[in-house]
């Protein structure tokens, strides 16, 4: 992730229902482990947005950073949850693991989701691959 | 790849990156202030905390535990 300052490294996520992002309506709560120790990075029941933690934040730069999601029961009409972990060099010195998950707080299928960076600001995310599983029983 | 005032749809009909309209880019420049004010509040925070936990370990000190014994503690 890049942009003009630190705040823009910051990951970000909505849940969309009928293709628009919520801006309301779900929790989340995300830790940090990194080798000074283990603890809490964000939580809230009323950001309008998950925080899931810092990202690397220089464009071509050789800290990437990898985040994953598991999606459960998208479709079905029930409060959606989210798991969602990430490994980074956040701000390309500190080595992290970003480990939550986001909630929807409303019974309802959930149609995607939608990333930004710094809290849906300005800043940018460079994506080098996308990869996305299905898994049905 | 996603650059400035433009978003990608991921779909499974296919990638599409699609100009963010003006509200749009309005919006992202508001939640950038909102943003700053949430860093700064996490900064303030984080120091409180520093300074909260230099004072309670001092206090300790003068309670007779050495900094083994105060880390066992809070650690």
């Amino acid at each position: 992730m890049s942009g003009s300052g630190l705040s823009n490294t910051r990951f970000s996520l909505r849940i969309n229902v009928g293709g628009t992002a919520k801006t309301s309506g779900h929790y989340f709560a995300t830790y940090v482990l990194q080798h000074s120790g283990f603890s809490k990075w964000d939580s809230s029941a009323s950001q309008g947005y998950a925080d899931m933690g810092y990202l690397h934040n220089s464009s071509g730069s050789t800290s990437q950073a990898h985040a994953e999601f598991t999606i459960f029961r998208p479709l079905q009409a029930d409060k959606t949850t989210i798991l969602h972990d990430a490994t980074t060099w956040d701000n390309g010195t500190g080595f992290g693991r970003y480990s939550g998950a986001t909630a929807n707080n409303s019974a309802e299928a959930i149609s995607g989701i939608t990333l930004g960076a710094g809290g849906f600001g300005s800043g940018n995310i460079e994506i080098d691959q996308i990869l996305v599983y299905g898994l049905k029983k | 790849m996603m650059t400035d005032n433009i978003k990608v749809l991921i779909t499974p009909e296919g990638i599409e990156e699609v100009e963010m309209t003006q509200e749009e880019i309005d919006q992202a420049e508001a939640n950038d202030l909102e943003f700053q004010e949430k860093l700064e509040q996490e900064e303030t925070d984080k120091t409180a905390k520093e300074e909260n936990k230099a004072s309670g370990r001092q206090k300790l000190k003068e309670l007779g535990l050495n900094d083994d014994e105060i880390d066992a503690l809070i650690n």
